[in-house]
């Protein structure tokens, strides 16, 4: 080795580089030296090293001591630290010169800063720790192969995910085997390959059989690092994503299987956003109750196939769905078809809502409903029906109780009475009420035939003109009429007609003009109007008297009742009220009362 | 003996009569009015100054037209010194429900059932005569 002074021309070397003598003044250095140690000088020939660096540590000055007695001392990386605090790394060398005489006579420094290289170096050793970390912690294995050493790591996590003993040592091979023969593995072979040679980076979702045969699932990421065009290593996460996977395909599974119901379904079923309750989804069915093609209904809104009067009930109910106020949507309504005709429909929807608890869809289901809803009136109608032929039973057996038995006993009293009065003219006077007794009795019954004889089945009904009928009936009292010069005013168009029983209609009409005379004021001029006129597609007959009227606070609630009379008349028998509602009701039209004592009564008939 | 003023309110003239003719001939009454609905009785009742005017006893029927047994009874509660009057309903209604509606009214003595046997109206009289004689 020529240990002498080198040439002045190692000033330009591109290495720091010093040559100093054994007290440590600089015989010779390059400029890069001056630079890299930041010294401001461009030659520091004869200056003294401790001079130039009076802060050289105890380490620092053992090491040029040790250097003047032979050593050899140097450090592939060492850290420094600047007086600005600036991290430094050096690659350094200190070695003695020698005279001719092979004596220690100064030493010579070389230093190369390798600061970036470090950085950079330090930086992929940190990102790999931490993926190691984070990977232990996320339960996601972790492998490295270094092409350097030929070894191959791999983490505890992606023994056990491969259920593996955890003292297993893997090699590339039998890590690749590992994959589900087939795709996988021919997959996995050619990324890992691919990777090697381009430094390409991979992520891939692949299946294994583990060690145990059991087939799991696994998301793979690799990265290479590379160093001049080779791989230098390998390395990757391995993670278990079996379950993720598994619930993947069971909710492709689950919405697979709403999608089959939703088109198969014999139900209506709408998918709709709940917000501004556009339509989203249209199934078959839907399409069918509505009589409208898929794609237009597939861009309406809810709202278009309901009408204006009853969207609010909709939008009410959606709003406390959305507030949670309610589980389900369910409520009844009328919706719109093709044909501009409504169909009752029942709905029942529920509330889809994402992850994050808020809704995303609407799914509703829709029954028609108008067979049950017609089913449900026909039952009322008939309930109804059975309620008033009850009635008429209550009110009959009442006859039978109270009217039967006031004659049966009046008999029985008198009959007592007659066996002990012993004058011939009281006798007399006590057959004489047994007579008119039994007279009133054949009137009860009488009575009594005619409420078992009133139809209250369906009528035949048929167009009659009212006018015409409404003479015929005052023919027939005309006696009665004429007698207390009552004034009849018939208000009624020639042609109107009335789709009634000609019978029931008669004796409505008999009856509430013989009420009337029956009920006048004896002072003044006895006046009874009848008005006649169409009313929603019904026939409204208003039959209006000036008579005593009846108290309607007191009796009000007794008026069309049987054997409810008001007035004391002696003919006054309680019945043709009754009748009359009867017969109303059994054309299927009904009767209202309205009066006020001393004004006059007013009955209107709806038919 | 009998110094009992009696009220017949009813509108079956046959039933009036044969009243009226027990109590007279059983000497159970030395005063009989009928009325023949409720609106005449009240009518007279509203009339009457002092107390000792009023009947001792009422018999009461149901049904009546103008004013009926209940709808009397409903403005009878507001005489003051009815408490001197003793009421009884008498119908020929085997109704429950009126027998139960009777119970309702604290004025009504008891709800007897036509026919009105003599007995019955003799036990009738001899609790009143009683009842005044304390």
């Amino acid at each position: 080795m020529d240990n002498s002074p080198p040439n002045p021309s190692l000033l330009q070397a591109p290495i720091a580089i010093a040559y100093l003598d054994k007290d440590l003044n600089y015989i010779i250095h390059s400029k890069k030296w001056c630079d890299d140690h930041k010294l401001n000088l461009d030659n520091i020939v004869g200056m003294n090293h401790y001079d130039l660096f009076p802060n050289t540590s105890k380490n620092w000055r053992e090491v040029h001591l040790r250097v003047l007695s032979g050593c050899y001392e140097s450090n592939a990386a060492e850290k420094f630290i600047r007086k600005d605090g600036s991290e430094l790394w050096l690659r350094w060398s200190v070695n003695p010169t020698y005279d001719k005489s092979q004596i220690v006579n100064g030493m010579v420094m070389t230093s190369e800063n390798i600061t970036e290289s470090m950085n950079a170096r330090l930086k992929i050793d940190r990102e790999h720790q931490l993926l190691l970390d984070a990977s232990d912690k996320a339960k996601i294995g972790s492998w490295e192969i270094s092409y350097l050493t030929g070894e191959l790591y791999w983490s505890d996590v992606t023994k056990k995910i491969h259920e593996l003993d955890l003292d297993y040592v893997p090699d590339v091979m039998s890590a690749l085997n590992f994959y589900k023969p087939g795709i996988n593995q021919e997959i996995i072979t050619q990324m890992f390959t691919t990777s090697r040679l381009t430094g390409e980076q991979f992520d891939v979702d692949l299946q294994i059989i583990t060690a145990k045969g059991n087939e799991r699932w696994v998301r793979s990421v690799m990265k290479a690092e590379m160093f001049k065009g080779n791989c230098i290593r390998q390395f990757g996460t391995f993670e278990d994503i079996t379950d993720k996977v598994t619930s993947d395909i069971r909710f492709k599974h689950a919405s697979k299987k709403f999608h089959d119901v939703f088109e198969a379904s014999g139900v209506g079923m709408l998918v709709i956003d709940p917000i501004d309750l556009k339509i989203t989804q249209a199934n078959p069915s839907i399409c069918e109750l509505l009589n409208f093609d898929q794609e237009h209904i597939k861009t309406a809104s809810l709202g278009e196939f309901i009408s204006k009067t009853e969207f609010p009930v909709l939008f009410n109910s959606v709003t406390d769905l959305l507030n949670k106020k309610i589980d389900h949507l369910t409520i009844d309504i009328n919706l719109k078809k093709s044909t501009g005709r409504f169909v009752i429909c029942s709905i029942v929807g529920t509330l889809i809502e994402d992850e994050n608890g808020d809704p995303v869809d609407l799914v509703i289901q829709i029954v028609d409903i108008s067979e049950i809803k017609k089913k449900e009136q026909e039952l009322k109608t008939f309930t109804s029906y059975v309620e008033r032929q009850n009635q008429r039973l209550l009110n009959f057996a009442h006859i039978v109780s109270h009217n039967l038995r006031s004659h049966s006993s009046n008999f029985e009293v008198l009959l007592q009475l007659y066996q002990q009065e012993t004058k011939e003219a009281d006798k007399n006077s006590i057959i004489h009420l047994l007579n008119s007794s039994s007279t009133q009795l054949s009137e009860t019954i009488d009575h009594l035939n005619q409420v078992v004889a009133l139809n209250t089945d369906k009528i035949e009904l048929s167009t009659i003109y009212l006018k015409e009928n409404i003479f015929k009936v005052m023919e027939n009292i005309s006696t009665n009429i004429k007698t207390n010069n009552v004034n009849v005013d018939v208000d009624v168009d020639d042609d109107f007609t009335i789709d009634a029983s000609p019978a029931y209609l008669e004796s409505i009409l008999l009856n509430l003009l013989t009420n009337s005379i029956k009920y006048r004021k004896k002072n003044v001029q006895t006046r009874i109007v009848i008005k006649a006129f169409k009313y929603n597609g019904k026939c409204r007959i208003i039959f209006q008297d000036n008579g005593k009227g009846i108290d309607m606070k007191l009796n009000g609630h007794k008026v069309f009742g049987m054997y409810k009379t008001f007035h004391g008349n002696a003919d006054a028998r309680g019945l043709g009220l009754y009748m009359t509602k009867n017969q109303v009701e059994a054309m299927g039209g009904s009767i209202r009362v309205q009066s006020q004592i001393d004004v006059g009564t007013t009955f209107k008939i709806t038919l | 003996m009998a110094k009992t003023h009696a009220w017949i309110i009813d509108d079956d003239a046959i039933y009036t009569f044969t009243i009226k003719r027990l109590l007279e001939k059983n000497d159970l009454a030395h005063k009989i009015d009928v009325f023949n609905n409720g609106r005449d009785a009240l009518e007279k009742l509203q009339l009457i100054n002092c107390v000792k005017d009023y009947p001792d006893i009422i018999l009461l029927d149901i049904n009546m037209p103008v004013l009926d047994g209940w709808q009397f009874l409903d403005e009878f509660v507001h005489v003051a010194d009815r408490t001197s009057i003793t009421l009884y309903m008498v119908s020929s209604s085997i109704d429950p429900r009126d027998k139960e509606k009777s119970k309702l009214y604290k004025d009504i003595n008891d709800f007897i059932i036509k026919p009105v046997s003599v007995k019955s109206l003799q036990n009738i009289m001899m609790v009143n005569s009683s009842e005044n004689t304390d």
